[in-house]
This record gives structure tokens, C-alpha cells and sequence, in this order.
């Protein structure tokens, strides 16, 4: 079975263990038992990789079936497990960075009481998305979709005395579920053309079709609302900044490294159906590219450090589209493996800060804690230069790639909006860094006891901080290592990294120099406070992110009400009264109907006999 | 001969049992233990013989295959619950489990008939130890429960009867697998009047409308282990050699009989489930929830193709698992206070917050009668609905949702009953669990979930053992 099984399997185990004996079991012991299942299954994702980078590069995947699962209903189906290339990168992040986000949770939920709740939930959510791109057919991956969903929702939730988690909760699951009807009925529409769900078998029909019909364009929005709504694309984004209520490792797990890329996976992994769709894949790349811009400008005033970094995943999950959208496949891939390197550095940077301030994330109140916690410091440092592009930091190199074939593929208006976006990036990943770390204390008395995270949190954002430096030299290995992942079916053709043009690389980077030369010369230079502009118009705006929320309120919360609250009060008056109408009279006929069962046996005997009357007088007609 | 070592097992349970009463009368139960050893190893060894190569045996009488397996399998648990349910319960009397092992051996062969002698042995041996049974809680409802069906049971095996000797009449032989050659070139005024009459009496046994009458009466006056054998073991003894007879003896004529059984299919899912709900006594709507049941049953075999005949026969065990669970409820709930005395709605009040347990027992049982995703029954139905559109009868399919619809009514007083706040019954309070009671329910909610979340296993083991076209070439 290759290890696939126990990949699967050891998060389970410890999401079941630790919630069946967390209340017996000592209170420390369930994050160690939750970190060691999950490095115990980065260790057989190694051993995987490894064994399927041993076969031939044509048949490079390997397919294990659990067991049949559904039987006559039609061509059955399996719990397929599935690895191959693009699988097995995710397995690698999951596994790797979820494992040391886990060792780092030990030391941040170290005084909550709840924690063993919290580990068997961050388990589950290891178990889910595992089970998402491990998954060999859509059916399974619409479980693992789901699950994940569901880990979210706890864990977003986790703090459940906080009406606002709960609020943020519910937003996460129902903007999710939107996009879970989306795949399940892109499912369908797949299941009841080719009587299949496996990859395999639908990539395989997918080769033969040709591009254009409207069957395909229905499939993969379907699909692609899907993706939508896990990665918080515009305009399903706003439940990502509201799900910073759970808590600092869960942002930097799921909120950021995982979880939201799953939107991404799952456009990686139907390119042969972008192919049939091309209209779609463009509207990939362009919600992707708007959703860059618009999240990065919104987080120009951000006041929380958590929503700053919130809004830059979204934006950075921009990127991410804008690549698949324009076939730059290996580029959104490579970006995604940076990203979560960079981003879980920043977040778990940030929770050290606000674990070190006693919970505080209002930016308005730190300010030269680099004196007090200088490993976070330096761990963030090197993960902001990472995500502005600057070289040879890790993000430069991925958002390089998929710049470049945005240029080349001739989307120019989406490379010029990209390019611009990174140097937005860069200033508001550098206003962050130096409210946070410089300038002079804000708050005295929350300065005086701040302290550096203890090791087992500072470890983990180490080693965060030095993929965020050198992930970038990754570049040609992932290369060769998606080949085979991107040539099994036509529709890829550019998926490898390609490099752009010189000016494009230059623009970019001397927007983002020019970007934290405007912000050192703000924010250090002037120490302009961090509220400010935020009064006026363009501030007061972006800090509401355009008023997205309203948006939603507007269109969709307050005149679904409306009509619920219509709908109700006339089903109460004449449908319902309808329905129990037709359920009395049935029920006057049931209880006519009794007396025929008088008891008397001569009764009964008269009734077999005029059904055998009956019978014998069909049997002699149709003879 | 060794592959009838499990009728053999049975009934040498049943005489060593008898023995065992007059040798040690000292010690009590002991016929209980006898009988429950000889189902598990008659049990144990049909399954051993699954593999076994198919055959005709006792002149071309009996059936060794996979059909007649499955049908033991089923007849065994079937008996295996009622003994459960009847554990330490003397006032029974002592041959309880013997007869009960009688009534099992009938059923059970049922299951390897080929021929229409073992058919109407069959249906005798498993119909006269029930009309004992019925009556073995010595009260004036059981006499009178025993004596109905004992007087419609005797009309019905003479309608049975008769329609035997018309097929004889007509074809010479009384082994019914050789019919297809056969019938084709029969006396038509012979053949046809007797077929009719042989389905009548079946459906008497398998309570379809209407000659259904007898079920609410018997069901209620009986104790409620036999009512347990009755629902369960003897719906599927006549279920599946109603099926045999028709797909495979009348395989040809299949216009003449398919539509009338689709027409009584749908008639007694409608009147059974439409008269399920006005019910109170529990036992009595669990009656009529059986005559439903045998409609839908019923749909599989008219629809006469190789899913419907599949479908039914994955319905019994779905079927049967929520009856003995819902029994074995009623069960626990008369060793409480009032002892036998039949449990009414009423008397459920409460129990979904004093009995949690038993009250889950309860819902996944009325849920999976009702069809509900998630338990075995939803799956059942799914399959007949399915039967019923590829043989192009969407009447079949409306009349499945239309006796569901009904049903689901019927199926829910009892958990709005179970879940009303106001006070809880007596016999809720003073209930007492039984280990053996334990053991049925819990294989009853495992077994229910379990086909409703992975039916993959039971569909494997049915689309094998539906399959007896064998006999085409034998």
C-alpha cells in the first residue's frame, strides 16, 4: 500500500484517542501525542515520495482502493487513494509545516485549559485534508472538502465563549457550503455523462473532447465555486478575515498554509477540464488577479495583525489563480510550496508577539519589541522580504514565475496588476513589520512585559523563517518533479516554469524597494501612528475592505430574511393549512377505514375469499 | 446428505430440546440453551457451504445453492432473536424454544424448495407450531389470536392445496423448476386457476392486501417473541418461495402474473401504511407496518427482473433487523411493570429522555421502516424504486412513494410519543434491561446503520444469491 493508508490513518488515530481520553489523560500530553502522529505521518509522506519518485516517469502515481463503497447503484464506487506528484508536494506541506505548527501550539495553547479539545480537532483537520488531495475520485475529495470545512469551523469556533468566534464560525461554514453545493453538482453533472467519478477515468474521457461546449463551462464554474469559496476569492473572501478569531496557530495552519490552497489544488488538479473550458480558466486568472489588488490595498489600514496578514493571504492566494488561470501550473504550485513556508513563518511570528503581549494584536500598541523577542524578529524579517519579492528570498522566485507567464501568455493587463500588487505588498508587509518591531514602545507598560516565545515556539518559527529564505532555490527541482503530474493529459502545455521578461522582474522589484523605501521613510522616519488616515475617505473604506460585509448584507443576508420571514408567514397561512388539510382527511379515511377490522374471523375469510375471486378472474382472463 | 446438516442440526435442537424437558426437568432454560447451540451451529455450517457447487438433491426436490443459504441465514437470526427475546420468560412454557426450532425448520425449508411438495410442508411445519405459540401466554387475546389464525390459516393451506393439485393436474409433475419447459403446453384452464390459487395462499402468509386481515389481530394477541418469528422469519420463508415459484417456474409467463402482483403490491403498500396510522398498540402498528412491508417486498417480484428479485432480497434483512429491534423494545418495555399487557403509545412518554438508549433503539428502528437515509431501509427501497424503473413501471415506483410518504406519518407518533416532556410512563421508569434483550438491539442498530452507511457487503452476498438460473441448466 506504499504507506498511503497510514498517512491517512495516524491523524485519525489521534483525533479519536485524544477526544475519547482527553478528559482522563494529563492535560500536556495531548498536544505530544497530536505532534508525534503527525511528524510519524510527514515520515511516511517522505518514504511515499520517495517510492513514487522511484518509478518510471510515465507511470508515475500510485492508486490504492480501499474498498468498495457504493454497490448497484450504477458503476460503483470506491474509497480511492490516489498519489502522484501534485499530491504528494501537498502531502509534503501538510505533513511538514503542520507538523511543526503543531509542536508550536504546544507551547501557545500551553495555558488553556481546553487543549485537549484543540489537538484533536487541529488532528481532524490534518486527517481532512489529507483526505482531500490523497483522494483518487471526486466523491472522496468532496468528503475530505467537507471535513476540512467542518475542522474550520471547531477551530475557528474553538473559543466558543466569544460571541464573535461563533459569529465568524458560522460565516466560515455558510460561505463554505456554498461552494460544497457547487462541486457536489459539478459532481453530478460529471457522474451522470461519464458514469465515473476516478480521476483517471474522467481526465481520461476529457482527452478525447474538445474545447467550447457549454457542458464543460457549467462543470468547471460549478467546480471553480467550489475552490471559490475554500480559498476566499473574491467576492466569497470576507469569511477569511473573520476566521483570525481562532486561535494564532489555526490562522497560520488553515487560515493560511493548507486549507485556503485547497481551492488551488483543485484547479491544479483539473487542468484537463480548464482545457475544455477556456473562458472559465480566464475567469480564474482575473478574479484571481482582482482579488490580489483588492485584498492587498485592504490591508493598507488594517489595525489587527492578524487581519493585515489575512488580507495578504487572500492576496496571495491571488496569485496563486492568476497562475493556474493562465496555465502557469508549476508556478501556482511553487507559490503555494512558498507561501505556506513564508506565511505560517509570519503568523506564527505574529502569535508569538501576542502571545508575548498577553494577548494583545492591536498594532497601535506594540512597537520596538525587536530589543525584547529578536529571534521573532528575525524569523519575520525574513519571511516579509520572502512574501514582498525581494531576492533571493523565497517569494520572489514563484511570484517571478507566474508573473512572467502571465506576460507571456499575453494576459498583460493581469501582469500589470500583479506587478503592482507586489509592490503594494511590500508596503504594507513593511508597515507591519515596522510598527511591530521598531520605532518606540507604544505602550510602556504592555512593552515592559514582553518576552521572547519559549523554544518550542521559537524553534518552529526558525525553521519557517530559514524555508522562507532558501525555498526559493526549490524552483528547478519542483520543476522536473510536476512534469509528469502535468503531461499525463493534454491541457498543460506551459505548465513549467518559464522566466519572464527582464523588465517585468525589474519593475517589480523596484516597486517593491521603492514601496519599503516609502514605508521605512512613513513609519520610522516621520513615526507616522498606525491609525493613521483611517478618519478620511480612501483609509475608512479600505480598512472595511470596500465594505464587502455590507455588500453581502445588502444582496443576500437581509432579503433572504425577508423572504424567509414572507415565505414562512404564508406557508403558515394557506400551504401549510393546505398540507395538514390533506393530512386530515387522510386520516378520517384511515380511521373509516378501521371498522372494516371488525375481528370477526367470517370477515376476514370473506375477504380472502373475494381476493381469490379476483385473482382467479384475472388468472382466467389473461389465460 | 451432509449438506443438509443444517435442517438436521435444527431438528435434532428441537428433539434433544423435548429430551432434555424430561430428563433434567430440574434444570430450567436448558431447552433455551439447546435450541439457541443448534441455530448458531446450523448457522455456522450453512455459511461453511457457500462455496459449495449448486445441485438438485432428494429427487430433484430440494436446492443446495446460495439462495437457499441466504434464506437460512436470515430464518436463523430471525429465530435466534425470538429465543433472545423469550430468554428466562417460563410462563411461556417450556416447549417454547422447541417449537419455535420447528417453526425455524419450516422456514428454512422454504428456502432449498424445488419442488411443491417441500413448499407445502414447509408452510405447515412453520404454520402449525406458530399457532401453538400464539397462544402461549394463556390469556383470553392469545386463545383467540391463536384460534383466528389457526381457522384462516387452515382455509388458506386449503386454497394452497388445491392450487397445487390444479398444477399437477395440468403439468404431471410437482417439481416447479421444471415448469418453464413445460407450461408453455399445459392445460391453460388447469394451470392458471391453480397458479392463482398457490399465490393466494401465499400472500396469505405473507400478509398481502387483502387477505392481510388475520395480521393486527394475531400480531397483537401473540407474545411478542412469536410476534417477532411471525414478522420477520415467515415473511421471508414466503417472500422468497413466492419468488422462486414465479421468476423462475413461471419465468415465461411473466405477462400473466407480473402486473396482478404489481396491482397487490401497490394496494397493500398504500392500505398498509395508510392503516398503520391511526394505530395505538404498538405491536398492532408494527401489523400493519408488515403488511406495508410486504408490498414493498412484493414490488421486487412483480417487477420480475434480476434487480427486483435482488432488491428483495436485500430488503429482508434490513427489514428484519428494525423489526427485531423495535420488538425487542416492546420486549424490554413488558419487563416492567404490567407485564405482557400490550404497550401503547402512551406508554412511550418520556422515554427518549429517561431511556436514552432504548429510546435510539426505538429511532433508528422507525427510521429505517420509514426509509430514511442513513439505515438499511433507505438503501432497500432505494433498490426496489430502482427495480421497479428498469422493468418501465413507474407505477410501481409511485405506489413505493406514496405507501413511504404514508408510512413515514405512521412511523413518527411513536417518537413524537417518546419524546412528549410532560411526565414519564410507568413502564418507562420500571423497565429493566436483559443481557439477551442487550445482544438483539445492539445487533439490531449496528446492522441497521451498517447496511445504511456500507451496503457494498450485503449487495455482494445478494446479487449471488439471487441468482438461480442455475437451475436453467441442471
Amino acid at each position: 500500500m506504499q504507506g498511503l493508508t497510514e498517512i491517512l490513518i495516524l491523524p485519525l488515530i489521534g483525533a479519536v484517542t485524544i477526544g475519547a481520553f482527553k478528559s482522563v489523560a494529563p492535560r500536556r500530553l495531548a498536544g505530544i501525542w497530536a505532534t508525534v502522529l503527525v511528524l510519524a505521518s510527514f515520515v511516511f509522506a517522505v518514504v511515499a515520495d520517495l517510492h513514487l519518485a522511484g518509478l518510471t516517469a510515465g507511470h508515475r502515481e500510485i492508486t490504492v482502493t480501499l474498498f468498495n463503497w457504493v454497490t448497484g447503484f450504477g458503476p460503483p464506487i470506491a474509497w480511492n487513494l490516489y498519489l502522484d506528484p501534485l499530491s504528494g508536494i501537498w502531502l509534503l506541506i501538510i505533513t511538514g509545516v503542520g507538523g511543526l505548527i503543531h509542536l508550536y501550539a504546544n507551547g501557545y495553547m500551553a495555558d488553556d485549559p481546553d487543549q485537549g479539545r484543540f489537538f484533536g480537532y487541529f488532528n481532524l483537520f490534518i486527517f481532512s485534508m489529507l483526505l482531500l488531495v490523497l483522494a483518487g475520485n471526486l466523491l472522496i475529495l468532496l468528503i475530505g472538502w467537507g471535513l476540512v470545512g467542518l475542522a474550520s469551523y471547531l477551530l475557528i469556533g474553538f473559543w466558543y465563549q466569544r460571541p464573535s468566534a461563533v459569529r465568524a464560525a458560522k460565516k466560515a461554514l455558510v460561505m463554505n457550503t456554498v461552494g460544497d453545493v457547487g462541486i457536489l453538482i459539478g459532481l453530478a453533472l460529471l457522474y451522470v455523462r461519464y458514469h465515473a467519478v476516478t480521476y483517471s477515468a474522467l481526465f481520461g474521457a476529457f482527452s478525447h473532447a474538445s474545447p467550447g461546449s457549454p457542458f464543460f463551462g457549467w462543470v468547471a464554474i460549478l467546480l471553480y465555486i467550489g475552490a471559490m469559496a475554500k480559498s476566499a476569492q473574491f467576492p466569497l473572501s470576507g469569511w477569511l478575515v473573520d476566521a483570525m478569531e481562532g486561535p494564532t496557530p489555526v490562522s497560520a495552519l488553515i487560515h493560511a498554509a493548507t486549507m485556503v490552497t485547497a481551492g488551488v489544488y483543485l484547479m491544479a488538479r483539473l487542468y484537463p477540464l480548464l482545457r475544455l473550458a477556456p473562458g472559465v480558466a480566464y475567469a480564474v486568472a482575473a478574479i484571481g488577479t482582482f482579488t490580489a489588488i483588492y485584498a492587498a490595498s485592504a490591508a493598507f489600514f488594517q489595525q489587527d495583525i492578524k487581519k493585515v496578514l489575512a488580507y495578504s493571504t487572500l492576496s496571495q492566494l491571488g496569485y496563486m489563480f492568476l497562475g493556474v488561470g493562465v496555465g502557469a501550473y508549476t508556478a501556482g504550485v511553487f507559490h503555494f510550496m512558498t507561501h505556506a513556508f513564508f506565511k505560517a513563518c509570519l503568523f506564527l511570528a505574529a502569535g508569538s508577539v501576542i502571545h508575548g503581549l498577553g494577548g494583545e494584536q492591536d498594532i497601535g500598541q506594540m512597537g520596538g519589541l525587536y530589543k525584547k523577542m529578536p529571534w521573532t524578529m528575525v524569523s519575520f524579517l525574513a519571511a516579509t522580504l520572502a512574501i514582498s519579492g525581494i531576492p533571493p528570498f523565497a517569494g520572489f522566485y514563484s511570484k517571478e514565475a507566474i508573473l512572467g507567464q502571465a506576460f507571456n501568455s499575453g494576459h498583460d493587463l493581469l501582469w500589470m496588476v500583479g506587478v503592482i500588487t507586489a509592490g503594494m505588498t511590500s508596503f504594507y508587509m513593511f508597515r507591519l513589520f515596522f510598527l511591530t518591531f521598531f520605532g518606540t514602545p507604544r505602550n510602556t507598560d504592555l512593552y515592559q512585559h514582553a518576552h521572547e516565545a519559549p523554544a518550542v515556539m521559537t524553534v518552529p518559527v526558525i525553521a519557517l523563517g530559514v524555508l522562507s529564505v532558501i525555498g526559493g532555490f526549490f524552483g528547478p527541482w519542483l520543476n522536473h518533479w510536476l512534469r509528469p503530474a502535468f503531461t499525463a493529459y493534454p491541457g498543460a502545455p506551459h505548465a513549467a516554469l518559464e522566466s519572464g521578461p527582464t523588465v517585468g522582474t525589474v519593475l517589480a522589484v523596484g516597486l517593491a524597494v521603492v514601496a519599503f523605501v516609502v514605508a521605512y521613510a512613513l513609519y520610522i522616519r516621520r513615526a507616522v501612528p498606525a491609525r493613521a488616515g483611517i478618519e478620511r475617505w480612501p483609509g475608512r473604506w479600505m480598512l472595511a475592505a470596500y465594505g464587502l460585509d455590507t455588500g453581502w448584507r445588502d444582496v443576500a443576508v437581509v432579503p433572504l430574511m425577508a423572504a424567509g420571514t414572507w415565505v414562512r408567514r404564508q406557508l403558515d397561512r394557506g400551504i401549510l393549512t393546505a398540507v395538514v388539510g390533506v393530512a386530515n382527511g387522510i386520516w378520517l379515511w384511515a380511521e373509516d377505514l378501521r371498522p372494516i377490522q371488525s375481528g370477526y374471523v367470517r370477515r376476514y375469510a370473506l375477504s380472502i375469499m373475494v381476493g381469490l375471486a379476483v385473482v382467479l378472474a384475472y388468472s382466467l382472463m389473461k389465460a | 446428505m451432509q449438506y443438509l446438516l443444517p435442517e438436521i442440526l435444527v431438528a435434532g435442537s428441537a428433539l434433544l430440546g423435548l429430551l432434555a424437558m424430561v430428563v433434567v426437568p430440574k434444570v430450567r432454560g436448558l431447552a433455551s440453551w439447546v435450541v439457541l447451540v443448534g441455530f448458531l451451529a446450523a448457522g455456522v455450517d450453512a455459511a461453511t457451504m457457500w462455496n459449495v457447487t449448486p445441485s438438485l438433491i432428494v429427487y430433484n426436490s430440494m436446492a443446495i445453492d446460495k439462495y437457499g443459504i441466504t434464506v437460512t441465514e436470515l430464518v436463523l437470526l430471525a429465530g435466534i432473536s425470538t429465543i433472545l427475546l423469550a430468554w428466562n420468560a417460563e410462563h411461556f412454557g417450556e416447549e417454547f424454544p422447541v417449537l419455535v426450532a420447528l417453526s425455524v425448520l419450516g422456514m428454512m425449508g422454504l428456502g432449498g424448495a424445488t419442488s411443491l411438495m417441500p413448499v407445502f410442508l414447509g408452510i405447515e411445519l412453520l404454520s402449525l407450531p406458530l399457532y401453538i405459540l400464539a397462544a402461549s401466554r394463556h390469556t383470553p387475546e392469545g386463545g383467540e389470536a391463536a384460534l383466528k389464525y389457526l381457522l384462516l390459516g387452515a382455509f388458506s393451506s386449503g386454497i394452497l392445496l388445491f392450487g397445487m393439485a390444479l398444477l399437477y393436474g395440468a403439468t404431471s409433475t410437482l417439481i416447479f423448476v421444471a415448469y418453464p419447459g413445460i407450461a408453455s403446453h399445459a392445460q391453460v384452464w388447469l394451470l392458471w386457476p391453480g397458479l392463482g390459487l398457490v399465490v393466494v395462499g401465499i400472500a396469505f402468509k405473507l400478509a398481502i392486501v387483502p387477505f392481510h386481515m388475520w395480521v393486527p389481530d394475531v400480531y397483537e394477541g401473540s407474545p411478542t417473541p412469536v410476534t417477532n418469528l411471525m414478522a420477520f422469519g415467515t415473511k421471508v420463508g414466503a417472500a422468497i418461495i413466492l419468488l422462486r415459484i414465479l421468476a423462475f417456474g413461471f419465468y415465461g409467463q411473466a405477462g400473466a402474473w407480473g402486473l396482478l402482483l404489481g396491482y397487490l403490491a401497490v394496494l397493500t403498500m398504500i392500505v398498509g401504511n395508510l392503516l398503520a396510522l391511526p394505530q395505538t398498540n404498538l405491536k398492532r402498528l408494527l401489523g400493519y407496518s408488515g403488511i406495508g412491508h410486504a408490498g414493498f417486498l412484493l414490488v421486487g417480484i412483480a417487477t420480475h427482473n434480476i434487480q427486483g428479485a435482488q432488491a428483495m432480497m436485500f430488503y429482508l434483512l434490513p427489514y428484519g433487523l428494525a423489526a427485531i429491534g423495535v420488538f425487542a423494545v416492546i420486549r424490554l418495555l413488558e419487563q416492567g411493570q404490567d407485564g405482557d399487557r400490550g404497550v401503547i403509545l402512551s406508554d412511550l412518554q418520556g422515554m427518549a429522555y429517561q431511556r436514552p438508549w432504548l429510546a435510539t433503539v426505538l429511532i433508528v428502528g422507525m427510521l429505517s421502516f420509514a426509509g430514511i437515509p442513513l439505515t438499511g431501509g433507505f438503501v432497500g427501497k432505494f433498490f426496489l424504486m430502482q427495480a421497479a424503473l428498469f422493468a418501465n413501471r413507474p407505477g410501481f415506483a409511485v405506489g413505493i412513494v406514496v405507501g413511504t410518504l404514508v408510512g413515514l406519518a405512521a412511523y413518527l407518533r411513536p417518537l413524537q410519543a417518546m419524546f412528549q416532556r410532560d411526565g414519564v410512563s410507568e413502564r418507562v421508569r420500571t423497565m429493566r434491561w436483559s443481557a439477551a434483550g442487550v445482544m438483539v438491539v445492539a445487533v439490531a442498530v449496528v446492522g441497521t446503520i451498517g447496511i445504511g452507511v456500507y451496503p457494498a457487503p450485503l449487495v455482494h452476498i445478494v446479487s449471488q444469491s439471487a441468482n438461480f438460473y442455475w437451475l436453467k441448466g441442471g
